[in-house]
């Protein structure tokens, strides 16, 4: 891998990551209602000339009331020194807030991306192997299903079976990984299992069609003919170059998992970034809103890069693209 | 289908028994254990003065005492609380306080007659933003004065029903030392009282927690050694908690529906008690009378004489709600215009041929060819499904609506602004059992949700007799007449039901009794569990 390619990824990583924080900063604000009326107006009162000052007063407190290129100069500035200021629901500073959740989201998504990868790259060697037979038509079944439950329904249904078969369900007290590990597992892995049949589905459904697509060329049918197992044929030769686009899909994935969870981390009570993001976006908290989704579009982002980064090391081609 | 017929009976069997036995009188209290139950919101900012949302207020019911409270045990009663008597003078304009003694903050601090004084002029200062107890206490109190360390004066500014407000669970006494530390209390590090438990942990997102306050002032209070609120936002979430068993107790918005509450009966069969009970909450149906159409008095008659609200309480609240009536004669006796003179007036009469007639006239008469207009509601619970139905009710009479969906916080924010014509639902919480709540929050020209914008000298003046009668009978007689002309008149504000919902308690939670606002008996102060 060059480092001329390395460089430019970097430097395309700036002004990207630089949009999406103009985006989030203007979208915030095109929302109806801002933070001052929701402050003045939760518990229903009247405009009169006392709400009006309230809301004024509110806005000035804030910043509110200055024009929207300040309010984002000023909000960039202090973000890049790691200060995303104080959250109007919580009044407490974000990065606090961020501390908090972002690790316990961080974690949903990678529990959910292991155990897809764990069950869906089997399943899709399977069902590119055994074309057409019973095997592939069942785990195509099951992509299919994966893919046309949306996760609330998967993580209600999840909840719901658990609860009357079992008469159990996940433990509504969060404990973090390294107080107990088993405790924090037996919260996390169900909105992991309901996250991970959905997004496992793409990921067998490519894994087949890149290795039905592999184990036809010329080198696969070399390596047979030279007398290997079709296990080692498979795996060793065919399996690995089949993986690139997955690669590539997880990845993106991995990104797009941090903005999905918000449902899930409501269904199964998990006190994450999501929920967290939930709460503040109905009460319009612009330092916290605007901090966790930047957050998710740097994970996104720097995902990404690692991908891109993986995949140019892994397919030597993709440097001089 | 035939299951869940089969299990209608057993479902009135037990709201019976449920009703009729209050949960453990008759057993001897032991002490112990955890209660569990749930807030179905993250409150964020916890001071208990400043905010309104019923979260904050159940997050911290158990931490703070007031100077008065609804008697646990029997919630219609005001009893004492941090006051142990109390005189009022013969004007009914002076009201003097005597504190408990001895009594002490969860951090030692010994509570006075000074700590009073701070904590209600906190909430009566006008600049301070108090949108539950400072804004019913405001327009009634003049002033307030800690006579001696044990003694506090509040002098009114015309005689008025005082004492419901104190009582009410938002005025609770604050320490004057933990205001002047932290300026607000807003954050757990300020949530010290002297109620029955003490602040142990906000796990935000997921967790409140209370333990024992065992130098409660009360001796042998509380019995349970904590309680745990979890966090519980998605109601799928909050009833599979319910069936596994993880929560004790439902006792909080919103109440369970009644297919969920056969759902948790199938569940949990002679585990729980499952009861149908008020919500002290009124479903309106808001007319901005400023704006076309709604400027024009016949317009809003027409919409009071079209809404079937039978047809309305039986398909969306599943018939746990007192149709047609602005005062529920559960909630406030007497003072309740008699349910069937209600349902024999123009509006609510059964079957609704005639009304809807006229009401067809009326329209027709502004608008011949009908009116399109569009209709505000706040997409919570299950709002849009009762504005789908009140649309479909509207159509009959040539009002053609397009329903306009707002996320609950901004939804408030539209409708304080008036920029609406039309709310198709929006429920009020009361917040004490005073009659008067309803009037002076909907219905008079200064009333808190006068959306609408709705003014009748005559409604103002009759709401004002009444607050300030002091003779229950012709109290209650303003009151049937207030009921009665509102009833009969072109309203902004049209009532369609009392709000009532199902709620259950596992049959360990002994001596809790629901309180008649959602606000009231959530401190667990007598509460005690069987195992």
């Amino acid at each position: 891998m060059s480092s001329r390619y390395i460089a430019r990824r970097l430097l395309m990583f700036v002004p990207t990551l630089l949009g999406a924080s103009i985006l989030i900063f203007v979208i915030l604000r095109l929302v109806p209602g801002d933070i001052a009326e929701i402050l003045v107006y939760q518990s229903g009162g009247e405009r009169s000339s006392i709400q009006e000052t309230q809301i004024t007063q509110i806005r000035q407190e804030l910043g509110l009331d200055r024009p929207v290129v300040v309010q984002y100069l000023d909000w960039a500035a202090a973000a890049m020194r790691g200060d995303f200021g104080q959250s109007y629901l919580q009044r407490r500073p974000v990065t606090e807030i961020l501390k908090e959740r972002v690790p316990r989201s961080l974690e949903l998504a990678l529990l959910t991306i292991v155990i897809a990868m764990l069950w869906a790259v089997p399943l899709g060697v399977i069902s590119a192997v055994r074309q057409n037979t019973w095997a592939d038509y069942l785990v195509r079944v099951l992509s299919i299903s994966g893919l046309s439950m949306p996760i609330f329904f998967t993580g209600v249904l999840m909840l719901y079976l658990l609860v009357r078969f079992f008469g159990w369900m996940p433990p509504l007290e969060f404990v973090s990984f390294t107080a107990s590990p088993v405790e924090n597992l037996k919260q996390l892995i169900w909105p992991a299992l309901a996250q991970a049949f959905y997004i496992s589905a793409p990921i067998t459904r490519l894994t087949r069609s890149q290795l039905l697509e592999v184990i036809r060329q010329d080198y696969v049918r070399t390596a047979r003919a030279k007398g290997l197992g079709e296990q080692r044929v498979v795996y060793r030769h065919a399996l690995g170059n089949s993986l690139l686009p997955v690669v590539t899909f997880v990845g993106w994935w991995g990104g797009r998992l941090l903005g999905g969870i918000v449902i899930v981390e409501i269904i199964f009570s998990v006190p994450g970034m999501g929920s967290a993001l939930a709460t503040a976006v109905s009460q319009r908290d612009y330092p916290a809103v605007q901090a966790m989704v930047f957050v998710m579009a740097l994970v996104f982002l720097g995902i990404n890069l690692v991908v891109d980064f993986l995949y140019a090391w892994l397919d030597p081609r993709i440097r001089y693209a | 289908m035939k299951r869940i017929r089969a299990l209608v009976p057993m479902l009135a069997l037990v709201l019976a028994v449920a009703l009729a036995l209050p949960a453990g009188g008759q057993d001897k209290p032991r002490s112990g254990g955890v209660v569990t139950w749930f807030d179905y919101g993250d409150p964020g900012r916890l001071d208990i003065h400043a905010e309104s949302p019923l979260s904050v207020q159940q997050a911290t019911a158990g931490i703070y005492s007031g100077l008065l409270q609804y008697d646990p045990e029997d919630p219609v009663k005001i009893a004492p609380d941090l006051a142990e008597r109390w005189t009022a003078s013969p004007d009914g304009r002076t009201y003097t306080f005597h504190l408990r003694r001895g009594v002490k903050w969860h951090d030692g601090q010994p509570f006075t007659a000074a700590d009073v004084k701070a904590t209600f002029d906190r909430v009566l200062n006008p600049g301070f933003k108090s949108p539950k107890c400072g804004a019913r206490l405001k327009p009634m109190v003049a002033s307030v004065e800690a006579l001696d360390p044990n003694t506090v004066q509040f002098r009114l500014k015309a005689a008025a029903p005082f004492l419901p407000s104190i009582a009410s669970a938002w005025c609770r006494i604050a320490a004057k030392h933990v205001l002047d530390k932290h300026g607000d209390l807003q954050k757990p590090e300020a949530q010290i009282g002297t109620g029955p438990f003490k602040f142990k942990r906000y796990e935000r997102g997921n967790l409140i927690e209370w333990e024992k306050n065992k130098d409660y002032f009360v001796p042998g209070l509380p019995y349970v050694d904590g309680v745990k609120q979890f966090i519980l936002v998605g109601g799928p979430t909050q009833l599979a908690a319910a069936k596994a068993g993880r929560i004790m107790l439902w006792d909080t918005w919103p109440p369970m529906r009644k297919t969920q509450a056969e759902e948790l009966a199938r569940a949990r069969g002679d585990a729980v008690d499952i009861y149908q009970h008020p919500v002290n909450t009124i479903w309106i149906v808001y007319l901005h009378t400023q704006k076309p159409p709604f400027d024009k008095p016949e317009m809003r008659r027409a919409v009071n004489l079209a809404i079937d609200r039978h047809e309305l309480v039986a398909k969306t609240l599943e018939g746990a709600g007192v149709p047609c009536a602005i005062l529920d004669p559960k909630l406030v006796g007497d003072y309740a215009l008699p349910l069937d003179e209600v349902k024999k007036l123009p509006g609510c009469r059964q079957p609704k041929d005639q009304d809807v007639e006229e009401a067809k006239k009326l329209v027709a008469k502004h608008y011949p060819n009908g009116v399109d207009l569009e209709v505000a509601v706040r997409s919570v619970g299950n709002y849009l499904d009762r504005a789908q139905l009140l649309l479909t009710q509207l159509r009959r009479i040539g009002i053609r609506g397009t329903l306009k969906s707002y996320e609950s916080a901004a939804g408030f924010a539209v409708f304080g602004k008036g920029d609406f014509t039309m709310i198709a639902t929006q429920d009020r919480a009361m917040d004490t059992t005073d009659p008067g709540d309803v009037f002076a929050l909907v219905y008079t020209t200064e009333a808190g949700s006068n959306w609408g914008k709705f003014s009748d000298p005559k409604v103002d003046d009759l709401t004002d007799r009444a607050l300030k009668e002091p003779d229950r009978a012709k109290r209650a007689k303003l009151y049937h007449e207030l009921q009665r002309h509102l009833l009969q008149a072109d309203l902004s504000g049209i009532p369609v039901a009392w709000v009532e919902g199902y709620y259950f308690r596992d049959k360990k939670l002994m001596n809790h009794r629901p309180g008649w606002t959602a606000y009231d008996n959530n401190t667990f102060m007598k509460v005690w569990l069987k195992e």
